[in-house]
């Protein structure tokens, strides 16, 4: 399966788009499976993903680099058997701030969301992350899972976690996890133990940190694009 | 022990047992084998009045007492164990805990003293040698964080410890492997008694190599098409369900 | 009563609807500046005490009512209330038990709350509170032989006014929210405790607050001073006989931990909720809890179990301000019928190396709603700070709801929070299992929300453990139809 950007590719058939005045729709006709990446860079900033019976998509959002960005994404599982997953990673450094909202909403039997979020914030980032699995009534059998993960490396930034969960049914299973915090001393510790400089043991550190998010990316022109803005930003941000 | 008259009982509107009959006296041990869809986990679930299930006619006789309409918390304190097919999880509730408070339930309506947690413990320790159970058993959560394997083994150091009249096996063998299957089945041996009886409710003749039946019945079409000895279970491995039913 | 399924699993007659027949003062429905200077008044307050209601009833008369609690409930109108109801035989300077009304005494006998000193709960002192006056209160001159100050709150305002002065709205000031305001204007009655330094309290404290008068609201005012090196573990309970109109019950509590001091905040409280078929009459409780965990190396642990009212709104919090002061907050919301319950609370991290935990655990059956709203926050200040949350819900049939709304917020990268949550259900395959080993109903349900509940039953003092583990019990005996 590979990644397509909503933008720039030529969409795979099943997916339709439509833009209305509450953003971009994309609507996954029955049993189509497709990705997409998300650059925040864009200007649309809210997409709303309609999933038939049986449709599959990941949707992987990046933003690294941009002085604010304010986008929601929400998904809605209209048909059963459907699945929707969210991967986000946001680098930001400078006095970048982020509004992110990712909403999944369970409305048919069977259905199953997952989402990750990670940040990386240095000098006087701010992120604002609000990731909601809503369940209603009739949507037996939900599976939903959801991690936020932040990571702070300097005193001027700031990470906003806003995790919820709506469930007006009884018959599901929904976990959902948010940490924020440094690297993990015992982590560095170890590296060092091996011969890694502190400086190399942070970097290898926090890169293995977003490299979960940006390794679902298939295409290796776009991982590795992805891939060298964020080693960019990081070295940037761990040379204070 | 146990007398099953043209029993028919279907769920959600179907109709899987059709006119089943069987009669199991103390001392013996009956193997029930069918393809899937035959109702073999129909017929243990009736036998245990799980309520999803509606019996429309004939009669199940427990002791000589009309046990269809009993609630099923009756029907085990009257001696009817079920060790599942699926046994389900209960976290946050002890395994040790679960099974005490069954306990006591069994010894209440026998008028007998019930037993506190420290004598209890005892009683579980020597139960769980049975099945080979570690002690971190009586720790652990009811089924969370098993294995297929000891999830089985739970139900029969469960039935170790209530002591059922009698137990009906709900396919105990499926998703076991060689080693698993044989400290279960050893468990059931040495459970067998003169004054109790014990349905095994099976897919694969394994598990009979090891639990010697009296008595084995080829469930079909929802009711017994055949029945003989031990010997019947090896013809049905060697032909298969579908030369049977011919 | 045979119980067979999870749908008949609820429903218990609410044994403390009844209402004692006593004579009472009761100040006519309404509020002005009028009321509260009556109010005062009536409790022979000095002049600090009235100035203190009247900026607060100002401050009032300029907030609006908050309504984002997820809740629905009809409007609260506040001029259909009278804010105060006393018995009529004072008792202002009571020398001793006897001299407490007998058909109060039997009241709360009936509610099992021993007033008499020789039935005593294991040595635990109450203050019980009846409408809007404390009636008595039990251990007074044995505590104050280890210098522990425990009384009512008017009490205090009347012998203590220095106490009273430094810390009441210091950590809960009239401006803070709009029930606080209004409370602070027309508070009537509530508990005072002053632990000096270096003791740790002889014995448990203990309140309990029942509202007797219909149509009266409860407005009363706690306030909790544990000094250096101190230790008290107080206990909170409250009931209310069943009306048919709703009861407005808004209180106040501060806490107040100094250097190396624990304050140990219980409350299991079983309010009337409201008739189960329609939801009406039960209590509107609205409270303001707050500790202010102000020494270094203080500590204020909450621990509730809530089983209803007809909407319930607070948020017991910490700020925690000394370096290394810990909070935590270990909750049981069960929700059933037609209750609301927007719950939760607020970890304010401000010193250094201050550690949170927060365990909430909430159960929703029948058609009720299950709110948990939850703040962590860090501050920049706050280095090495570290919070553990975990919220976990569980649902009893298929009509009920679970709503989560927790936010983090951190400015300090040297700190650590963490928070999990889960949704999880009682299944029908659980309970026939239970059954299947001869185990009843409601004796499988108990033991699956107790299982569900032991985190924070653990934390509870004594035998109130027992008593929420039979509690829980109680109020879901026969849910939904």
């Amino acid at each position: 399966m590979s990644l397509f950007n909503l933008k720039k590719d030529k969409l795979p058939s099943g997916v339709t788009l439509k833009q209305s005045d509450s953003g971009l729709e994309v609507h996954l006709a029955r049993s189509v499976s497709a990705d997409f990446i998300l650059e925040a860079a864009e200007g649309v900033k809210n997409y709303r993903f309609i999933l038939e019976e049986g449709a599959r998509t990941e949707v992987l959002a990046f933003t690294c680099g941009e002085t604010q960005t304010l986008a929601t994404i929400e998904a809605d599982m209209l048909g059963k058997d459907s699945y929707f997953s969210f991967k986000g990673l946001s680098v930001l450094d400078d006095s970048q701030n982020q509004r992110l909202k990712v909403t999944a909403r369970h409305k048919a039997p069977h259905t199953t969301s997952r989402q990750l979020f990670k940040s990386v914030l240095s000098e006087a980032a701010f992120s604002d992350f609000e990731t909601a699995v809503s369940v209603e009534k009739g949507a037996s059998r939900a599976d939903s899972n959801q991690l936020c993960r932040n990571l702070l490396l300097s005193e001027g930034a700031r990470a906003v976690s806003r995790p919820l969960l709506n469930i007006d049914n009884d018959d599901v299973s929904c976990t959902h996890g948010a940490t924020t915090g440094p690297m993990e001393e015992s982590e560095l510790f170890y590296l060092r133990s091996r011969g890694l400089t502190e400086s190399a043991a942070k970097e290898l550190l926090v890169y293995g940190f977003a490299e979960e998010i940006l390794e679902v990316v298939q295409d290796t022109e776009v991982r590795s694009r992805l891939e060298s803005l964020v080693r960019a930003k990081l070295q940037k941000a761990l040379k204070r | 022990m146990l007398e099953i008259q043209a029993l028919h009982a279907r769920i959600d509107g179907k109709e899987i047992l059709k006119g089943f009959d069987l009669k199991v006296k103390a001392g013996e041990v009956h193997a029930i084998m069918g393809p899937n869809g035959s109702g073999k986990s129909t017929l243990a679930k009736v036998l245990a009045g799980d309520s999803h299930y509606e019996v429309t006619k004939g009669s199940i006789r427990f002791e000589g007492k009309d046990i269809a309409s009993l609630e099923p918390e009756d029907r085990a304190l009257l001696g009817i164990f079920l060790a599942f097919q699926y046994p389900v999880e209960i976290p946050g509730v002890n395994n040790a805990s679960f099974l005490r408070m069954a306990y006591n339930a069994k010894q209440k309506f026998l008028k007998r003293t019930e037993v506190d947690p420290i004598e209890f413990d005892e009683i579980l320790r020597e139960k769980l040698k049975i099945v080979k159970m570690s002690a971190d058993f009586s720790s652990r959560s009811v089924n969370h964080g098993f294995s297929g394997g000891e999830k089985k083994r739970n139900e029969i150091v469960q039935m170790a410890v209530l002591e059922p009249k009698l137990a009906v096996l709900d396919e105990t063998d499926s998703g076991l492997d060689i080693d698993a299957l044989k400290i279960v089945a050893q468990g059931i041996n040495t459970l067998r008694r003169p004054d109790n009886a014990i349905i095994l409710i099976t897919h694969y003749q394994r598990l009979l190599d090891y639990v010697k039946p009296d008595f084995v019945h080829v469930l079909s079409g929802g009711r017994i098409i055949r029945s003989g000895g031990g010997e019947l279970a090896r013809e049905l491995e060697k032909k298969g369900y579908e030369l049977i039913q011919s | 009563m045979s119980v067979n399924s999870i749908e008949q699993f609820t429903k218990k007659e609410y044994p403390y609807g009844f209402q004692t027949a006593i004579e009472t003062d009761v100040l006519p429905k309404g509020l002005s500046e009028d009321t509260v200077r009556q109010i005062s008044k009536l409790k022979n307050e000095p002049p600090f005490m009235l100035e203190f209601r009247l900026k607060a009833y100002r401050y009032w008369l300029t907030m609006k009512e908050p309504h984002w609690a997820n809740a629905h409930y009809p409007a609260i109108d506040y001029q259909n209330i009278s804010y105060y109801a006393a018995p009529k035989k004072k008792p202002a300077s009571l020398k001793s038990m006897d001299e407490v009304d007998p058909e109060l005494k039997r009241t709360f006998e009936k509610l099992g709350i021993p007033l008499m000193e020789q039935k005593k709960l294991a040595g635990v002192a109450v203050d019980a509170i009846f409408d809007s006056v404390s009636v008595a209160t039990s251990y007074k001159a044995k505590l104050l032989e280890h210098g522990v100050i425990f009384c009512s709150f008017s009490e205090a305002v009347e012998k203590y006014p220095d106490l009273v002065k430094r810390y009441m709205g210091s950590v809960v000031p009239y401006t803070d929210n709009f029930f606080a305001a209004l409370n602070s204007a027309v508070f009537s009655d509530g508990s005072f405790v002053y632990i000096p330094k270096n003791t740790r309290c002889p014995m448990e404290l203990s309140s309990y607050f029942r509202i007797n008068t219909e149509g009266s609201g409860q407005f009363e005012r706690t306030l909790i001073i544990c000094e250096d090196n101190s230790f008290v573990s107080y206990l909170e309970g409250c009931t209310a006989p069943k009306f048919d109109s709703n009861q407005l019950h808004a209180a106040v509590v501060e806490l107040v931990a100094l250097d190396h001091a624990e304050i140990k905040y219980s409350t299991v409280q079983n309010w009337y909720a409201g008739d189960p078929e329609t939801g009406k009459g039960g209590i509107y409780n609205f409270v303001t809890k707050r500790g202010k965990a102000l020494g270094n190396d203080s500590k204020i642990s909450w621990t509730q179990v809530e089983t209803g009212s007809a909407i319930t709104w607070k948020y017991p919090s910490c700020i925690l301000m000394g370096d290394r002061s810990v909070g935590e907050f270990y909750s049981v919301a069960l929700t059933n019928h037609h209750q609301q319950a927007d719950t939760g609370t607020k970890m304010i991290h401000i010193g250094k190396n201050t550690k949170s935990t927060i365990i909430s655990k909430g159960i929703s059956a029948g058609q009720a709603v299950n709110n948990y709203r939850g703040l962590v926050e860090i501050r920049k200040s706050a280095v090495g700070a570290r919070n553990f949350t975990q919220c976990d819900s569980l649902l009893i049939g298929s009509t009920c709801a679970a709503h989560t709304f927790p936010t983090i917020d951190v400015r300090q990268p040297n700190s650590k929070t963490e928070h999990e949550a889960s949704t999880s259900r009682i299944s029908d395959d659980q309970l026939f299992y239970f059954r299947q080993r001869g185990i009843r109903t409601e004796d499988a349900m108990n033991a699956i929300l107790n299982g569900f509940c032991k985190e924070v039953f653990v934390e509870l003092p004594g035998e109130f453990a027992v008593e929420a583990t039979q509690l829980l019990g109680l109020k879901l005996e026969g849910s939904v139809g």
